[in-house]
């Protein structure tokens, strides 16, 4: 717990400690010489063009919406995947005990008692029921990105892509 | 609780990051206010020792909502420094919604017997203590029950686990995909109306 407690805490200060001790460096060391051209929007000589606040395409949403469906899939796989990983490990025959006692109770999160490991068929079963399982969850929402595929979500250049099919059907 | 000073600092944070948001009448700042509120509950899951949860919460909602939300906004904003208004009976309405979800937190919270469900918890899977839950999760998610010992009650039917839950947010997942695609499509079809192309 404690344990934990110290991981979150040196992670937490150390992002932030790694954004600010860069950005103070900066101010200390660099020379201050501003010239119209270096308080320019991108400094780089190139007058822009415009606000930058317009209309963005409504691509970009399309994007980020199907972006979170797969999101909250991956985030879906990552048990699964640390279950499936550990099953396979214990589904090696040739195991010794020792190894087996360590990986056993890795997996159920809990010290087992001794002569309660995990076998190597049952292991292989729970490896194999899990490897079909998700491809059965991946399966449907591969159906959902077969989908949208071939309706044309994904067509960045969509309005030349599909122009000559609606000319056809209108 | 030996982190009560951080939980409180992440718990302040989160509130305030939620008041932001309402105060705020910058669309750009009220995204921000809500990176930081987002931000600091997957602190608060991983200070109640539910790493899992608060992955998740990082990856989807403060790595998926929030760019969606940010494109949102580069949708919708005209100008800089646009203001929202509203009205007062929007105010009143917004404001009557959130006390009552705020009351029935409140409710609820105080409701439950922390001291019970703690103790069963413990005994459920000794493990989920020290924030290791994800594998506990994995197991349960491909069909093993929280009491079955792999391989001892193997011959065993009719005890999935969490397994067609786990299969039924599949195709959660894919009528959600198929609607925003949807969506999205009926939107563009109103915004270029003129080349009147049918998808």
């Amino acid at each position: 717990m404690i344990d934990f407690l110290n991981h979150f805490l040196l992670f937490t200060l150390a992002g932030i400690g790694m954004l600010l001790v860069p950005l103070a460096i900066g101010r200390l060391v660099r020379p201050r010489l501003p010239s119209p051209e270096k308080d320019a929007i991108y400094e780089c000589g190139e007058p822009t063009i415009g606000s930058s606040y317009v209309q963005f395409d409504l691509r970009f949403y399309v994007v980020a919406l199907l972006f979170i469906i797969f999101d909250v899939e991956v985030a879906f796989f990552f048990p699964w995947a640390m279950v499936y990983g550990n099953a396979m490990q214990l589904a090696d025959g040739n195991l010794g005990d020792e190894a087996r006692r360590t990986l056993t109770n890795r997996l159920l999160t809990a010290p087992g008692e001794v002569g309660q490991e995990i076998t190597a068929d049952a292991a292989h079963w729970l490896g194999v029921t899990g490897l079909i399982d998700i491809l059965v969850f991946f399966g449907v929402l591969l159906v959902g990105f077969a989908y949208v595929w071939k309706r044309g979500d994904l067509d960045w250049v969509r309005a030349v892509a599909n122009a000559p099919t609606s000319a056809d059907r209108s | 609780m030996s982190n009560q000073p951080l939980f409180w600092i992440f718990a302040l944070l989160t509130c305030g990051g939620a008041v932001g948001v309402v105060i705020s009448q910058n669309i750009v700042r009220m995204a921000f206010s809500l990176i930081v509120s987002l931000g600091s509950t997957a602190g608060l899951f991983f200070l109640l020792e539910a790493d899992f949860v608060g992955a998740t919460q990082l990856l989807v909602y403060v790595g998926g909502t929030l760019v969606l939300l940010i494109f949102g906004v580069m949708l919708t904003a005209s100008g800089p420094f646009q203001q929202i208004r509203v009205s007062p009976g929007e105010t009143f309405l917004g404001a009557a919604v959130g006390l009552l979800l705020l009351s029935v937190i409140a409710f609820t919270v105080i409701d439950v017997e922390w001291d019970t469900l703690n103790a069963a918890r413990t005994e459920a899977s000794p493990g989920a203590e020290s924030g290791n839950t994800a594998r506990a999760i994995g197991l349960r998610l491909v069909g093993i029950p929280a009491d079955h010992e792999i391989g001892v009650h193997e011959g065993r039917g009719g005890r999935t686990g969490y397994l067609l839950p786990f299969e039924i947010v599949s195709i959660h997942l894919l009528v959600v995909l198929v609607g925003a695609a949807y969506l999205a499509r009926a939107k563009r079809r109103v915004a270029d109306g003129s080349t009147g192309g049918e998808n």
